[in-house]
C-alpha cells in the first residue's frame, strides 16, 4: 500500500429489540495494511467507545470476529482493506440474531 | 441498579478454555452440575484455541497411548526432572509429581474424545520428544462436542467481578452480564477458577486483549494466596511491525522448525554470550532475556527489536520450507497472513522481533487437590502457580490445563457432597459492600477515561515490567503506579449504553490489571536475584543460598498486600546451594 488514504466506514448500530437497522459513519485514515478489526479498534479507542464488536485472538484462529463486509461474511481480523476501497459497510453476520452493533448470539 | 440473586446447586466454573471444559466434564462425571461462565464467546476466548500446539506427555506414554515414535527410556520421573530444572527449583515438586503421573490417564481421555494428533515433537526444555502435536482449535472442537453431548451449560458474555466468601468459604460469584449490563450473583456449591493469566497487560503480547487476570485478582480479593507473580513468561520472538502482525508468534514457530540466527544491530549472534553450546536453541527464558538485554543496551534495530535472519539458508531450501512449515497453508503464509507481502522476504531480509508476553507462570496457589486456601474455591490451569516454577517448558500449558482441570473438577464435586448452602443474608451484606465499586465507572458522570487508564497501565508494564528490570526501574514503576491508583477509583465511561458496554468492561478489567501490576512490581523488586523468566541487571546471578524461595502474596486483615518468602517443596530434585551465573545451575549440565 502506498501513501495514506481516507476511508468511510458505515457500521450497523441496531440492538436487539430495535425495529430497524440504523447506521453510523466514521472517517478513518489508513497508513499501512489494515484489517477490519484494526479499523474497529481505531474507532473504539479514538472516536466512539460505544461501538461493540468481538475482539478475540486477532490472528484468524478463534473465528469469533465474523461479520458482513459489504454484504459478505468475513473474519474482521484477517480481512485486509485494499487501497482501492473508499467506503465499506459493516453489518452483523446474522442480522436476526444481533445483540448489538456487530455482536451476534 | 440492583444485583439479581440467583441460587443454584451447581459448581460454578470461570473460564471456557481447556481447564474449564475439562473441569466441567469431571464435575458431571461425578454426578454434579457444572456451569461455565466465559467473558466473551465459548471456544473463542482465551488462549486454548490459539495454541499451535504440542501437549507434553512423557515420551514412553506417547508411544504406548498414541503409538507415536516416543522413547521407551523416558519416564514421568525424567519429565519431572526437566520441569524442575527448567523452573529453576521453584516448582512445588509434590504438584509436579502428580502432574507427570496423572498425565497418561488424562491423555487417554483425549484419545477417547477423538483428538486428532499429527505427530510427535521435541521442543525446548525436554530431554525426550514429549510433544503430542495437535492444534488448539482441535482441542476445543473435541471438548465442545462432548460438552454439547452432555448438555453442559455455558453462559457467555459474563465477566467475573468478585468471588463472595463468608468465613473463608466460597459462596458464589458476582458477574457482570455484558449483554444486559446487569450485575448477577450466582450462589453455588463450589467455585473453580480457570480464567487464565494476565498477558493482556502488555501491548507486546501473543494473547488476546481479554486476558486481564480477572481470576487471579478475584481470588486474591477473596483471600486466596498467590505466588511467583514476578515470572510472567515471554515468548522470545514476536512480530513488531506492521501493526497487523504485532505480537504474532510465528517467528518463534519458524525458528523451532527452521535454523534461525538471532542478530543484534552489529550482525553478531549474541546468544554466544549466554549459551554458547545451544545458541538459538536455548530455553525460552534465556532467549527472551538475551534479546531484551541487546535491545536495552542499544544494540537493537530501529523498531527496538533484534533481527531474526534466515539469510544463511539457501533460497531453494527456504522456498521448500514455505510448503511444509506448520500452519503454512500457502507459500509464505502463516495462519492467515502472507508474511512475504506484509513483512519481509526472508531469503533477503531479516524480521525485527522482540519478546512478547505469552503465559503466566505464577498465579493462585493450589494444593494437590487443586484447592486454594479458601474452602470451596478451586483453581486450575494458567491461573495457578507452582507447577512451572520460574519458567515453563514448551507444551506444558495444555497438559496443566488438562490434568488440573480434571483434578479440580473431581475435587470440587467431592467438596459438593460435604458443602453447605450459601448464607444468603451474609452474602447480601458483602454484595452491598462491593456494588458501588463495580457500578461506579458506569454511573459516574465525570471522571477519568477508562481507555486512558488502560493505556497508562500498559505503558507502565511495557516500560518497566518486561523480563529485564532493576531497582531503578521498579522505583519509576511505583511512581507511575501511584498516579494510576489516583485515577482508578474515579473512572467514568463516556458510553452510557447498558447493552454491551465494552468501555465499562475495560474500566472493570483495569482494577484487576492494576492489582496485578502492584504484585509484579512488589515481587519483582523483592527478589534480589535473577532466575528463569525474571532477570535484574542489578542482581544478575541466580542465588540458591538466599533466594531458593517462592514469593507468596496475600491480603492481610487490613486488606493490605503483603509478600512473604516461602521455601518451595523440594523432593527428588535438589539444587546446589550456591550462586550461579544466570542461565546456569538449572540446565542438564549444571554450571
Amino acid at each position: 500500500m502506498r501513501g495514506d488514504h481516507i476511508i468511510i466506514v458505515k457500521i450497523n448500530r441496531k440492538s436487539r429489540g430495535d425495529e430497524d437497522f440504523t447506521y453510523q459513519s466514521y472517517e478513518i485514515e489508513l497508513k499501512e495494511p489494515t484489517s477490519i478489526l484494526m479499523i474497529l479498534q481505531k474507532i473504539f479507542w479514538n472516536i466512539d467507545s460505544s461501538l461493540a464488536f468481538y475482539d478475540g485472538c486477532g490472528t484468524g484462529k478463534c473465528k469469533g470476529c465474523h461479520l458482513k463486509v459489504d454484504g459478505v461474511v468475513e473474519l474482521a481480523c484477517t480481512k485486509i482493506i485494499t487501497p482501492a476501497q473508499r467506503e465499506i459497510l459493516l453489518e452483523p453476520s446474522r442480522p436476526d440474531n444481533v445483540i448489538t452493533d456487530l455482536l451476534t448470539e | 441498579m440492583d444485583i439479581n440473586y440467583i441460587e443454584t446447586d451447581d459448581v460454578l466454573i470461570i473460564g471456557s478454555g481447556l481447564a474449564g471444559m475439562m473441569a466441567a466434564l469431571e464435575v458431571k462425571n461425578v454426578g454434579h452440575e457444572p456451569v461455565i461462565f466465559t467473558k466473551g464467546k465459548a471456544g473463542r476466548d482465551g488462549s486454548t484455541v490459539q495454541a499451535e500446539a504440542d501437549i507434553s506427555l512423557d515420551s514412553a506414554s506417547c508411544r504406548s497411548i498414541f503409538g507415536l515414535p516416543g522413547d521407551k527410556e523416558d519416564s514421568p520421573e525424567k519429565f519431572l526432572a526437566d520441569m524442575v530444572r527448567a523452573g529453576m527449583y521453584l516448582n512445588d515438586q509434590e504438584l509436579v509429581e502428580k502432574h507427570v503421573h496423572k498425565a497418561p490417564e488424562y491423555f487417554k481421555i483425549l484419545k477417547e474424545l477423538g483428538l486428532r494428533v499429527d505427530g510427535l515433537l521435541q521442543t525446548p526444555g525436554h530431554s525426550h520428544p514429549r510433544g503430542v502435536s495437535t492444534t488448539g482449535s482441535e482441542v476445543v472442537r473435541v471438548f465442545q462436542k462432548e460438552l454439547k453431548k452432555k448438555s453442559l451449560k455455558i453462559k457467555e458474555h459474563q465477566m467475573l467481578l468478585e468471588i463472595i466468601t463468608v468465613e473463608n468459604k466460597a459462596q458464589g460469584i458476582l458477574v457482570l452480564d455484558l449483554k444486559e449490563g446487569e450485575l448477577n450473583f450466582y450462589g453455588g456449591r463450589a467455585v473453580i477458577i480457570a480464567a487464565g493469566g494476565a498477558a493482556g497487560l502488555y501491548l507486546q503480547t501473543t494473547n488476546s486483549l481479554g486476558m486481564t487476570g480477572d481470576g487471579m485478582a478475584a481470588a486474591y480479593r477473596a483471600g486466596a494466596d498467590l505466588q511467583d507473580m514476578e515470572f510472567p513468561m515471554f515468548l522470545p520472538f514476536t512480530m513488531i511491525t506492521p501493526e497487523i502482525l504485532k505480537g504474532m508468534s510465528f517467528p518463534y514457530d519458524l525458528c523451532v522448525n527452521l535454523n534461525a540466527h538471532l542478530l543484534n544491530k552489529r550482525g553478531e549472534r549474541y546468544l554466544k554470550k549466554w549459551d554458547p553450546r545451544r545458541m538459538e536453541d536455548t530455553t525460552r527464558d534465556i532467549n527472551s532475556i538475551a534479546a531484551e538485554m541487546e535491545i536495552k543496551t542499544g544494540n537493537g534495530g530501529p523498531n527496538q527489536g533484534v533481527y531474526m535472519s534466515f539469510k544463511h539458508l539457501p533460497d531453494n531450501l527456504l522456498e521448500y520450507s514455505s510448503t511444509w512449515l506448520p500452519a503454512s497453508v500457502d507459500t509464505w503464509t502463516y495462519g492467515n497472513f502472507n508474511y512475504r507481502e506484509l513483512s519481509v522476504d526472508i531469503r533477503r531480509e531479516a524480521f525485527e522481533v522482540k519478546p512478547g508476553c505469552h503465559f503466566w507462570n505464577g498465579g493462585v496457589t493450589i494444593d494437590k487437590a487443586s484447592s486454594t486456601n479458601v474452602a470451596g474455591l478451586f483453581a486450575c490451569g494458567e491461573v495457578t502457580g507452582g507447577i512451572h516454577g520460574s519458567n515453563r517448558i514448551s507444551g506444558n500449558a495444555l497438559t496443566e490445563a488438562l490434568v488440573w482441570g480434571g483434578e479440580a473438577g473431581r475435587s470440587a464435586a467431592a467438596y459438593c457432597n460435604a458443602g453447605s448452602r450459601p448464607l444468603k443474608e451474609k452474602v447480601k451484606e458483602q454484595l452491598d459492600e462491593v456494588i458501588d465499586k463495580f457500578q461506579a465507572p458506569f454511573n459516574n458522570e465525570e471522571g477519568h477515561s477508562p481507555l486512558t487508564v488502560r493505556k497508562k497501565v500498559q505503558s507502565l508494564a511495557e516500560d518497566y515490567l518486561r523480563p529485564v528490570s532493576s531497582a531503578r526501574e521498579y522505583d519509576l514503576a511505583w511512581t507511575e503506579y501511584r498516579e494510576i491508583e489516583e485515577m482508578i477509583e474515579s473512572q467514568a465511561t463516556v458510553n452510557k449504553r447498558k447493552i454491551y458496554n465494552k468501555e465499562w468492561q475495560i474500566a472493570l478489567e483495569n482494577y484487576n490489571l492494576l492489582l496485578i501490576t502492584e504484585m509484579l512490581i512488589g515481587a519483582g523488586n523483592k527478589r534480589e536475584e535473577s532466575r528463569g523468566a525474571h532477570y535484574r541487571t542489578d542482581f544478575p546471578k541466580t542465588d540458591n543460598k538466599d533466594w531458593l524461595y517462592n514469593i507468596i502474596i496475600k491480603k492481610d486483615r487490613d486488606n493490605k498486600l503483603i509478600l512473604e518468602k516461602k521455601r518451595p517443596i523440594l523432593k527428588e530434585i535438589k539444587p546446589a546451594s550456591r550462586v550461579f551465573a544466570y542461565g546456569k545451575g538449572g540446565t542438564l549440565d549444571e554450571g
